[in-house]
């Protein structure tokens, strides 16, 4: 299935359309896969570190991993057949610079739910501060489209219900991917379904009976923030070797830097190792010393 | 007259200068310097328009200068080595191959990214302990609104300081990559491993070449 996709995608960055009707089949049997939670078996072999030792090396299980890959590859066909050609249309229409205002415009109607977010973590700075820039873009800086606030100091660090969940010890669940939404865990797709409901843009939108505003947001945001991912995307993920991983594991370590304080950032990483503190398996202590 | 009181001006700013250049520099300082001359060896060496190739090999000068390869490729390739379940000579070669793949990765992305407008500047050192030192780092982009968020996780390594990790966006490259090797050292061990950086330093190769022909 991997390499099925792996060969769509290079065929489509060559625009060479010859997707068969085996690959298409393929796609479909990792979906049906998936929808039955098939987990691949993971096995170590002797004498190489264990389940164990991996497990505590990245403290990041993936107990759905089969059903998450079948929904990785469901999404990934979407965004080659679908997604991406409306995204190059957008780039092809309008200029870089303009697709930037666009995009801060979105960004913008975020900041209430972030406003929340924050709140609901008790962090009123970071909360006044998602107001004011609210107030303050959207105003003078033309709905959003210029990021004003930020030259005024008021840096952009969007939150959400997931953060605020977090925050409060929630642990995050199993990985999950789901059709077109992409990647998310437990914990954050309880708080996006939070914040659907508790949306103040939405509210205000349903409460004016204009709904159809609600979902030609949610069309220009996919397309949007399609395009700002672009380099990640087709460029960093889609061509690592291992692009579920690659997807799960970034997903994983920002929200989890977003979640927890900054001195995690040296905590978890790397550390100074000398020589001497390491033992290798063809070296005895004494016959180095 | 005039001349003597340019006599002392010039002994005065001598003076001060060689006195400036005589104070050491404190341990933050010099981790924010390194960081200052990574980031603006990479910007430079991308600046040339050289091939890719002659790039790599700028780029695997200034990461063996200034970062800690040995401890970085300890954390990656899980905690085997600490537990005696790797030969030296095995972990040596995986170092040597995991830092040719981070070579070409760091080159494929900076290329990638670079648009020969960018701007780099060191925002915030903050000292994590002795000898720690988190150097908060901002690249800005004329497009976008926001500046990319780069930190860079200095040590001190013996008598120097050195580079161990590199966050992008909140995402540390180190952890991601310890993320991201655990499934294949699990299931493939050391040897499987060595043989996967491999086909992964090949997979970049091929990709330069379909950019050559292009």
């Amino acid at each position: 299935m991997r390499i099925s996709l792996r060969l769509l995608y290079i065929g489509l960055q060559m625009e060479q359309k010859t997707l068969t009707f085996f690959q298409k089949n393929r796609i479909l049997c990792g979906l049906v896969l998936g929808i039955l939670f098939y987990t691949a078996p993971v096995q170590a072999e002797s004498g190489q570190p264990s389940a164990e030792e991996v497990s505590v090396a990245t403290k990041d299980p993936d107990p759905l991993e089969g059903f998450n890959r079948a929904m990785f590859d469901t999404n990934f066909a979407l965004d080659m057949l679908f997604v991406r050609p409306v995204m190059e249309g957008y780039r092809l229409i309008i200029p870089g610079r303009v697709r930037g205002h666009i995009s801060n415009a979105f960004t913008n109607l975020r900041e209430p739910l972030s406003f929340l977010g924050y709140t609901a973590q008790f962090k009123l700075k970071h909360a006044g501060v998602s107001f004011l820039r609210f107030l303050v873009n959207s105003t003078i800086g033309f709905f959003g489209a210029v990021d004003v606030a930020s030259r005024m100091g008021l840096k952009q660090d969007l939150s959400d219900f997931g953060q605020a969940l977090g925050s409060h010890g929630m642990k995050s669940g199993p990985y999950l991917v789901l059709p077109l939404f992409g990647p998310t865990n437990f914990r954050d797709l309880i708080g996006t379904v939070g914040g659907i409901f508790l949306d103040p843009v939405s509210y205000f939108l349903r409460k004016k009976d204009q709904r159809h505003l609600i979902y030609w947001r949610l069309g220009g945001e996919y397309i949007s923030d399609r395009d700002q991912l672009t380099n990640v995307l087709d460029k960093d993920i889609y061509l690592s070797k291992d692009p579920y991983t690659r997807m799960r594991v970034l997903y994983m370590l920002r929200r989890k830097s977003l979640i927890h304080p900054r001195n995690t950032l040296l905590d978890d990483g790397p550390q100074p190792v000398h020589e001497n503190e390491l033992i290798f398996a063809d070296e005895d202590l004494e016959t180095r010393e | 007259m005039l001349n003597i009181l340019k006599l002392v001006f010039v002994l005065c700013f001598a003076g001060n200068t060689l006195q400036a250049k005589e104070a050491p520099l404190s341990e933050a300082d010099r981790a924010k310097k390194i960081v200052e001359e990574v980031a603006h060896g990479f910007i430079k060496i991308l600046s040339q328009n050289t091939p890719q190739s002659v790039q790599e090999d700028q780029i695997r000068a200034v990461i063996e200068k200034h970062f800690d390869l040995f401890s970085i490729t300890q954390f990656v390739s899980a905690p085997g080595a600490v537990r005696g379940k790797i030969t030296r000579k095995r972990f040596i070669e995986i170092q040597a191959r995991y830092t040719t793949y981070i070579v070409e990765n760091y080159t494929q992305q900076l290329r990638d990214y670079y648009k020969g407008n960018q701007t780099f500047k060191v925002t915030k050192v903050l000292e994590r302990g002795p000898g720690r030192y988190l150097v908060q780092s901002q690249v800005l982009v004329p497009d976008r609104a926001e500046p990319f968020e780069v930190e860079w996780s200095v040590y001190k390594v013996g008598e120097s300081l050195k580079v161990l990790d590199v966050i992008i966006e909140r995402v540390s490259q180190s952890q991601a990559h310890r993320n991201e090797f655990s499934s294949i050292l699990m299931r493939k061990g050391y040897d499987g491993f060595y043989d996967d950086l491999g086909q992964r330093i090949e997979a970049f190769n091929v990709r330069q070449g379909q950019v050559k022909k292009n």
